[in-house]
């Protein structure tokens, strides 16, 4: 286990850096943030001036040096538009979209498992078919049409959940919910097919033998069995979720990571972006880190090829 | 070690707690509830006021020297008088009694230490740009203040409606960021909590010089994603949510909400770079003018909100003159006069952007069918904001471009005019007529001699075709109707001076 930690984080350091200079090279690649902060109204000289009071007029290996050097104490400088401390104000917005995102994993989670061992232990039946359906359809929605729905229903129609706003658990519902169907459906297709591939196996056929109960089986012997591919298929989305579940919080005005990294790109909010795309890296990789000790926790040949590496 | 049972009862721990809700709807009609299409990320309102709507969220806290009516024109905020003493030196009365909301007196001092700091380019002040031709500030008694320009400026007055007034003590206290989170205006209204780019709730002080509000408490909430502002305002969260893009506002007008529209100090249009060669020819210019209809693209892409115009100040600002008249649609009018410049197989390529301007580039692609239609071969290239704004302050804009020029919260024109003088690298003109004209403009102190001026260049501007002139565009509020007071401004702040809700 020691290993597997310990390469994960040489692994980050090495993501870490990579991140930095691809972010580096396109934010300066794409234009400057103080025409755009400045706007149209200002003259060239006021611009220019603007400028070398912002440090964008060194020449870009010292920018780089100097942000590197600061990144690397975890200093990465004050927000352009917010004026705070840039690494602060990403991990407000972070821990909202924890929220969010763990709650969507949560929903989708408690749904999905269930639903997708019915579909698998009976899977002929009109039950199955029936979840199954609602799953996929889950995943065929958008979010962005699904999303204005559940506001319309929930909200302006039926006047029972807030339409958008965070803070309090009503304002977590439909956001979660939003976020979770799509993640949900794709849990449910996974857990149906391992448990599909798991029940077929010898050793459940042994396990029936031995005058085990159906109940039993599917709870002891195959769901735990199963679980493994579905675990590493859930960190792998909940890493994309974090970053990337801008549209849910654009349409329900949460104030999370990804519409934070959308308008401080859009704004060239240099240290802002930096600080964000920092802590979604950390993120990540430490999640990888996570699904994996957890394979190793359900799957024993794991932890032990982990021993012997 | 994890066992499977732990697993399962973490799965299903699902949150079904849906606790203190019954908050936000029914609530007591005491709070007026606002919903913005975003959120300032800190208080400083001198530092990185990008335009609306944060000047929404500063006006009810801070207070400028001078202030704009609802008509356009200055009128004394924190300043009572002003009056030239030299073409270069202006003097102002400020306002005896007031205080910050903390108890800190405002005066010539503090009026000074303010524009100071805004001038000073190390303090990195956006709105430095606003009033760059301030040369020296003097306190001349203890509320009398004497500002010295760089060359004589007729507008002074109006740029000071751009600066914020800010507590020095107070503020040198805290320090920057500190003020940023917890900030001190003379304003009716103080901060009592602040979510950086999410909301902040402001409750009414004792003892303004603006009176007391009709309103208690205000909530600003940002909402980024305008069909969920519309649905908060239906479903009653909020009683206003600005800026109702137009195909939403059909949703508005029915179950207790309607849609308040107005013009803003604003002009859209397609500039057009006349030192091409293939624009050269006025003729060519004036027929791009008439090929487009003007009025079918503000009724069908905006809904009606907004003004067709042939020039660049709307009758809300100094320099509109009303003789000057739309470009009539006539698309036969527009062939004869490409035939007469002799011109064949003209292409043009428009640049605009995607959402920096309300509808920016549907209004772009209808001008560029409408441009086809009269043989024009018209291709529209959308660039990222960024990129946009870069392309312009560098003059890199060829050969016609899409934009929005304002001039508020001044509403004066010569906001907009002076990005037509030759010496600026985003004019597309070069004119010396023009030039001498905006000269003149730029020492006249006489004020009607001087908007004399400002309509002489418009009009200019205009038998020129220096752009596609099309619309003056029009702000867009969906109000409920409990609000009652609410007056939609040029200048695009809010007055919830005089707002009042009921039940």
């Amino acid at each position: 286990m020691a290993r597997i930690v310990l390469s994960r984080l040489v692994q980050l350091g090495f993501t870490l850096l990579g991140v930095f200079i691809v972010l580096f090279v396109i934010t300066r690649m794409s234009g400057d943030p103080v025409a755009l902060l400045i706007g149209p109204s200002a003259s060239t000289e006021q611009i220019a001036q603007l400028r070398s009071a912002m440090g964008f007029d060194r020449p870009l290996w010292a920018q780089f040096t100097g942000e590197l050097l600061g990144a690397m104490r975890l200093d990465f400088g004050v927000s352009l538009r917010g004026g705070q401390d840039a690494l602060t104000l990403a991990l407000g917005h972070l821990a909202v979209s924890l929220q969010l995102v763990v709650g969507a994993l949560v929903f989708a989670v408690a749904l999905a498992v269930p639903v997708g061992v019915v579909a698998a232990v009976w899977p002929r039946s009109l039950l199955a078919r029936l979840l199954m359906s609602v799953a996929f359809i889950g995943q065929a929605v958008p979010i962005f049409f699904s999303a204005p729905l559940l506001i319309l229903l929930f909200a302006v129609a039926w006047h029972v959940l807030p339409t958008s706003g965070w803070g309090t658990w009503a304002h977590m519902i439909l956001p979660v919910v939003a976020l979770g169907m799509v993640l949900m459906a794709k849990v449910a297709r996974v857990m149906r097919a391992q448990m599909l591939e798991v029940l077929s196996q010898d050793y459940i056929r042994t396990a029936r033998s031995k005058g085990l109960d159906g109940w039993s089986i599917v709870t002891v012997h195959a769901l735990r069995n199963a679980m493994v591919p579905t675990v590493t298929v859930i960190g792998a989305d909940l890493g994309q979720l974090i970053g990337s579940a801008v549209l849910t919080e654009s349409i329900f005005a949460v104030p999370g990571l990804g519409h934070m990294l959308l308008t401080a790109a859009l704004a060239r909010d240099y240290p802002l972006l930096q600080a964000g795309i920092f802590l979604t890296a950390v993120f990540v990789v430490s999640l990888n880190l996570v699904v994996d000790m957890l394979c190793a926790m359900l799957d024993p040949r794991i932890r032990a090829a982990g021993a012997r590496g | 070690m994890l066992h499977r049972r732990d697993l399962v009862a973490a799965a299903a721990a699902v949150p079904l707690v849906a606790a203190p809700w019954a908050a936000s709807r029914a609530q007591s009609p005491a709070v007026l509830r606002v919903a913005l299409g975003s959120m300032v990320a800190a208080m400083e309102p001198n530092a990185r006021t990008s335009g609306p709507p944060s000047t929404i969220v500063y006006y009810p806290i801070f207070d400028t020297l001078v202030a704009t009516d609802a008509q356009g024109s200055p009128v004394p905020a924190l300043a009572t008088a002003w009056r030239n003493a030299a073409p270069d030196i202006w003097e102002l009365d400020l306002r005896a009694d007031v205080r910050f909301s903390n108890g800190e007196r405002f005066d010539a001092a503090s009026a000074k230490w303010t524009l100071d700091r805004v001038l000073n380019p190390e303090n990195r002040q956006v709105v430095r740009a606003r009033i760059a031709t301030i040369k020296s500030v003097e306190v001349t008694g203890p509320l009398a203040l004497r500002i010295v320009t760089t060359l004589p400026d007729p507008i002074l007055p109006r740029r000071l409606a751009s600066v914020f007034m800010l507590p020095p003590t107070y503020f040198q206290r805290v320090g920057e960021q500190e003020f940023a989170n917890r900030p001190i205006g003379t304003g009716p209204f103080e901060v009592t909590a602040f979510q950086p780019s999410a909301s902040v709730t402001l409750r009414a002080v004792e003892g303004s010089w603006r009176g007391r509000p009709q309103v208690p408490q205000i909530m600003l909430r940002s909402i980024p994603d305008a069909s969920t502002r519309v649905a908060a305002l239906r479903a009653g969260e909020v009683h206003i949510a600005e800026s109702i893009p137009p195909d939403l506002a059909r949703q508005l007008g029915q179950g207790g909400t309607r849609v308040v529209a107005s013009t803003i100090g604003q002009t859209n249009l397609i500039i057009l770079n006349t030192r091409n060669p293939a624009l050269a020819d006025r003729r060519v210019r004036q027929a791009l003018n008439h090929a487009v209809d003007k009025e079918a693209i503000v009724q069908q892409l905006l809904s009606g909100y907004g003004e067709v115009t042939g020039q660049l100040v709307a009758t809300n600002g100094v320099g509109h003159d009303p003789a000057i008249r739309p470009y009539a649609y006539d698309p036969a009018l527009a062939r004869q006069l490409l035939q007469a410049a002799g011109v064949r197989n003209l292409s043009v390529k428009i640049h605009t952007t995607q959402g920096l301007q309300l509808m920016d580039r549907e209004v772009t692609e209808a001008v560029a069918g409408y441009l086809s239609a009269v043989g024009v071969t018209a291709t529209i290239e959308v660039l990222e904001t960024a990129a946009y704004v870069d392309a312009y302050h560098g003059g890199r804009m060829d050969p016609a471009f899409f934009i929005g020029w304002w001039y508020f919260p001044a509403m004066d024109g010569d906001f907009v005019f002076v990005w037509n003088e030759s010496s600026r690298p985003q004019s597309r003109i070069r004119n010396p007529e023009f030039d001498r004209l905006y000269a003149a403009s730029t020492s006249e102190m006489d004020s009607e001699k001087r908007a004399g001026l400002l309509r002489q260049m418009g009009r200019l501007l205009h038998e020129e075709a220096a752009g596609i002139f099309l619309y003056h565009p029009q702000q867009t509020f969906g109000v409920r109707a409990e609000v009652s007071g609410f007056t939609p401004r040029p200048d695009r702040v809010i007055n919830f001076d005089t707002i009042a809700v009921s039940r």
